[in-house]
């Protein structure tokens, strides 16, 4: 209770620093909102040519993507510091962190939250899910809308799972960025479209090294059962909201060897 | 408080401590002194357990000081020179409220330790403005706040007063004192300078080239080292100085220079012997610095 306390208070004041000038603060939203718009505007500029993406159609491809945008709205709110970790580490400013009595993590989650991408990508997310979940064909039943909000919670735990895990890197490299440049952000670039259109090798990739599968192609499979998903054990589509869990928690043990490392062997 | 004993830290082959030992009890105030790259920084952090020492052993408040737990850590303040706990770019209002948050202080005891700290401070009416606003002196008060919220049992100060104005510095030096002996704090003080310490702490942990040079009371060391001193004298005619038991003198046109015992001689009583001969029309006094009182205390061992 009391570390939702102190996550609720970081909260806060990342949003009274971000919002500190409001016009500027709108601006830089609507720039979020309309760049992750072109990556749409051009699904659907292809779409109109060729109806559909290996056999799926335009509104489950904005359903997909609706996935992805969520998740990473509420990812840039819990774990923007550890998107930034490595210059923090640089300028020293997460020593200061662990001479506070508290969880060094629980102090890093919700702090500095990116307000601004959170509500460019979440105000896409939430647009493409209604434009698209109407029409998609889903019953929206009990089931599946616990399903649905397992599956985003997953999501976001699959990607700050990941952030924690290339945070732990940089207490042992000075330069981590180009590392998760090419895993985190290039491979997202990918993540909007269902993986069974790309080769087997890249497949493999996005299921079992940068997971991003688990987060909006296998739940989407979960809720579209488009013909694709029988090249992948079903199996995948159930366990997706769990994969978050496992990850993180790998990726949490990591961070705390990386930690005692890094008091080991100085700065 | 603190007891440390055999320790030594190095980094890959390179040795940045070597065989520390001291005790350090409750309410005492200890300063910390050694030049630039003396290892001071290095021995704190390892107290403060964000690094681990290579071997020895170092308990802080009752604890291995690797593996302080939360209790432990909210009983320590810490003032770095260098860094800084506040938020940028926030008001310091803000920054206060973290820290309260993060060290579980009810509200009501907020308000009210705030209020007294920011009035001994004089920093209330800063308390909208962000940190980078705010000048060095001011920064640096709004930075022992920040440390003195939680109300700490141990209080660090590395290079705290870096960058800052005599007048400045003295304030906080005086508030740190008002406040160790309210709450019977026990304070490190690190820093270059003895004139710094002086102010505050009645013993000195002297540290040079990896090792502890010297420990114990800062007169005593002053007696004992830096008792030699310089004289800068400007005389509108020439005194006669064989006499005095001076180590040195020059003298050129009106100026002369002389460097003394202070154990051997009072500066009182070279004054007076010039005053016999001539009127004394500038003068200035030269108190050893760190540096040099270093140099003369090896060449005594070389002795």
């Amino acid at each position: 209770m009391d570390e939702l306390k102190v996550m609720a208070k970081a909260l806060k004041m990342s949003f009274h620093a971000r919002m500190q000038y409001k016009a500027d603060s709108i601006v830089a939203t609507l720039a979020v909102f309309f760049r992750e718009s072109t990556g749409i505007i051009v699904i659907y500029l292809t779409l109109m040519k060729f109806d559909t993406l290996g056999d799926w159609n335009i509104n489950e491809l904005l359903f997909l993507y609706s996935i992805l945008f969520l998740t990473y709205s509420a990812v840039v709110v819990l774990f923007a510091d550890l998107r930034d970790f490595s210059r923090m580490i640089r300028e020293g400013r997460f020593d200061r962190l662990m001479l506070t009595p508290r969880g060094l993590l629980i102090q890093l989650i919700s702090n500095n939250a990116d307000v601004i991408a959170a509500f460019g990508h979440g105000g896409l997310g939430v647009l493409l899910f209604i434009v698209s979940a109407s029409r998609v064909g889903i019953t929206w039943n009990f089931t599946t809308t616990i399903y649905y909000i397992s599956a985003i919670i997953g999501g976001i735990l699959i990607q700050g799972g990941m952030f924690v895990f290339f945070s732990s890197l940089s207490f042992y490299f000075v330069e981590t960025n180009s590392l998760r440049d090419i895993f985190y952000w290039q491979m997202r670039r990918f993540a909007g479209y269902p993986i069974s259109i790309f080769g087997k090798f890249f497949q493999t990739i996005m299921i079992y090294v940068v997971p991003f599968a688990f987060v909006n192609y296998f739940p989407a499979q979960y809720l579209l059962r488009k013909s694709d998903l029988a090249q992948y054990p079903e199996l995948y589509i159930y366990v997706a909201p769990l994969v978050g869990v496992v990850l993180y928690t790998a990726a949490y043990l990591f961070w705390r060897i990386s930690v005692k490392n890094y008091k080991s062997t100085g700065n | 408080m603190i007891v440390v004993d055999k320790l030594s830290k190095s980094y890959g082959e390179k040795n940045v401590l070597e065989n520390i030992s001291f005790h350090i009890s409750e309410g005492e105030c200890v300063g910390l002194i050694g030049l630039n790259g003396a290892g001071k920084t290095t021995l704190i952090n390892i107290l403060l357990g964000k690094l681990k020492a290579s071997s020895g052993l170092v308990r802080v408040l009752q604890q291995d000081s690797a593996a302080l737990n939360r209790e432990a850590l909210r009983k320590i303040g810490y003032v770095s020179g260098t860094g800084t706990q506040l938020w940028k770019n926030m008001r310091l209002r803000y920054s206060f409220e973290s820290c309260a948050a993060m060290h579980n202080i009810s509200d009501r005891d907020y308000k009210i330790r705030l209020s007294e700290l920011c009035s001994a401070l004089q920093i209330s009416e800063l308390l909208s403005s962000e940190p980078h606003r705010l000048s060095m002196g001011q920064r640096m008060r709004c930075e022992l706040v920040y440390a003195l919220l939680p109300h700490p049992k141990l209080l660090i100060l590395d290079e705290a007063t870096i960058g800052i104005d005599i007048a400045a510095k003295n304030f906080i030096l005086q508030c740190i004192d008002n406040m160790r002996r309210q709450n019977h704090m026990t304070v490190i003080y690190a820093g270059h300078y003895l004139k710094e310490v002086e102010q505050l702490c009645e013993r000195i942990i002297v540290l040079d080239h990896r090792a502890i040079l010297f420990d114990g009371n800062l007169h005593k060391f002053v007696d004992e080292y830096g008792s030699f001193c310089t004289l800068k004298l400007k005389c509108d005619a020439l005194p006669d100085l064989e006499d005095l038991p001076v180590e040195k003198f020059c003298i050129a046109d009106q100026n002369i220079v002389i460097e003394f015992n202070k154990r051997k001689i009072g500066t009182a009583e070279i004054i007076r012997h010039i005053r016999q001969k001539c009127e004394i029309r500038d003068i200035k006094l030269i108190e050893p610095n760190l540096e040099d009182t270093i140099k003369k205390i090896y060449a005594r061992e070389a002795d």
